[in-house]
């Protein structure tokens, strides 16, 4: 059988030239590597999403800045930043074909926020300002590394692909981020919290893998094995998938 | 079905806000030149050592520009000038040369791409243009504060037929031009489609493969506003829809 050929959305930005310019951290194509996929990066102006999703057996959303408060009707907040309509659009669109497709799926950080809200739910668009939490969510503001743990989850208990990769319990993370999901859309479960109650994984129990992560798995994947299960399972449901198409 | 066209990144260390960070980048021109042709442009990260799986789910590649070549790979020791090696990309696009021409993939090569497939067929490069071809012209119009998207040079097509010719109604193109290094050595199989005055190889095809041709300027940031450079890219998407067709005729299984 051949391997699975995973898409994964980069982030864009105007490089010293202004040209627009998409890129992504190696750390996730590395990881996807490992567990025996393809990765490709998917650049954000493609407009035939369907064709484009047709060439794939799993997608990755990747992290990068917030998504436009709009598109969950809400005003922005004013430490919103990095709002970039085109990648907003893009990835919308192929949450959706994804979900239609019952394709699998991880979201990662940026990635499971764009999954809550295509799928109706909503943001905290800042978390000091807008919950009762003390804790930091941005580790960088800490001075800890880009590759170091931080913080820790509760991982439920069950029949959950969170719980399936990493075990139920308390596992060590990472975090970067500002903003949270708000209200949880009806298709998807919580299955891991911080302990100031902030939302750190979910899932999609209706799709065969479709799951989220506030936190970058992929930059803690190459020296941990509980993370790094989250993307070979991906590559399991990936394979599945692909021999059904 | 649109052809799925491959594309080969930048990799470059950069510090971004959650951190210092190995990225693959690419400028989406080139995306941009493959969708306006008709084709689905997917970036191709370096890291993917399963060159020949990868290849198997494309239609078509292009190897893109970017930084020098280790100038080991074509038997050289490295110029005081030669910046920007990379070895994990250069590994990568070496292979994705040999594989596209065993399976007679289309292949396109951009600038650094032009210099990869001379040394991948064997070739050797000019290190540096400035310090060792003689009566060179200026071949890096971001010195002399030239725009990416204009024409600073004028190349003359090689005599008889070739795939560049089929493409232009006239024996000179305008272009643009950005690199310090060009093909030294031509590799056996290559043969040279167009150059400059002063002799620099400006382009070049392998009549071997269906469709593998290189150019040592920048068509994608020329393709927009000029018909004869997004010719190029229209030709290797007519080229990678016939691929597609070959392919799928090979896969589809005997009935029995």
């Amino acid at each position: 059988m051949s391997k699975p050929i995973i898409g994964v959305t980069p982030s864009a930005n105007d490089n010293s030239l202004g040209v627009r310019t998409h890129n992504l951290a190696v750390d996730y194509t590395q990881a996807i590597e490992r567990a025996g996929g393809i990765p490709v990066i998917l650049p954000l102006h493609v407009q035939d999403t369907d064709a484009l999703v047709d060439m794939l057996d799993g997608i990755v959303f990747s992290g990068g800045g917030d998504i436009e408060a709009s598109l969950f009707n809400q005003e922005p907040h004013e430490t919103v930043s990095g709002i970039d309509d085109e990648r907003d659009t893009f990835e919308m669109k192929m949450m959706e074909t994804a979900f239609a497709r019952d394709m699998p799926i991880l979201a990662i950080c940026r990635g499971v926020q764009v999954m809550n809200v295509q799928q109706g739910g909503d943001l905290i668009q800042d978390i000091p300002s807008q919950t009762d939490s003390k804790k930091e969510h941005g580790q960088r503001n800490q001075k800890a590394g880009e590759h170091d743990t931080f913080d820790e989850v509760e991982i439920g208990e069950g029949n959950n692909p969170v719980a399936q990769a990493m075990g139920a319990g308390t596992v060590k993370i990472n975090s970067f981020h500002h903003q949270a999901l708000g209200d949880v859309a009806e298709t998807l479960e919580v299955v891991a919290k911080s302990d100031d109650g902030i939302i750190e994984a979910v899932y999609a129990p209706k799709q065969s893998y479709a799951v989220g992560t506030q936190w970058h798995p992929e930059r803690l994947a190459a020296a941990d094995e509980k993370n790094q299960s989250l993307f070979n399972n991906l590559i399991a449901a990936a394979t599945t998938y692909a021999s059904k198409k | 079905m649109k052809p799925l066209i491959g594309l080969t990144p930048t990799p470059e260390r950069k510090e971004m806000e959650h951190g210092t960070f190995r990225l693959h980048t690419l400028n989406q021109d080139y995306s941009q030149a493959v969708i306006s042709a008709g084709g689905i442009p997917v970036m191709l990260p370096s890291n993917n050592p399963d060159v020949d799986s990868l290849l198997d789910r494309l239609d078509a590649v292009i190897i893109t520009g970017g930084g020098d070549i280790d100038p080991k790979e074509f038997g050289q020791a490295k110029h005081k000038t030669t910046d920007e090696i990379d070895h994990e990309r250069d590994a990568f696009e070496l292979e994705i040369v040999h594989a596209a021409i065993a399976k007679d993939m289309p292949l396109l090569g951009i600038c650094r791409g032009l210099q990869i497939l001379n040394v991948a067929l064997g070739g050797t490069l000019h290190q540096d243009i400035a310090d060792l071809v003689d009566n060179a012209q200026q071949h890096r119009q971001q010195d002399e504060k030239i725009g990416q998207g204009e024409a600073s040079q004028t190349v003359t097509l090689s005599a008889g037929d070739h795939p560049l010719r089929s493409l232009l109604s006239s024996d000179q193109l305008e272009i643009n031009s950005f690199h310090h290094q060009s093909i030294g050595d031509l590799a056996p199989d290559l043969e040279v489609m167009a150059s400059t005055g002063d002799d620099v190889v400006e382009a070049v095809y392998n009549p071997n493969m269906t469709f593998g041709m290189a150019v040592q300027w920048h068509p994608e940031l020329l393709s927009s506003n000029h018909a004869e450079h997004a010719a190029i890219f229209g030709a290797l998407i007519k080229a990678a829809n016939a691929y597609q067709k070959r392919r799928s005729n090979r896969e589809v299984p005997e009935l029995v």
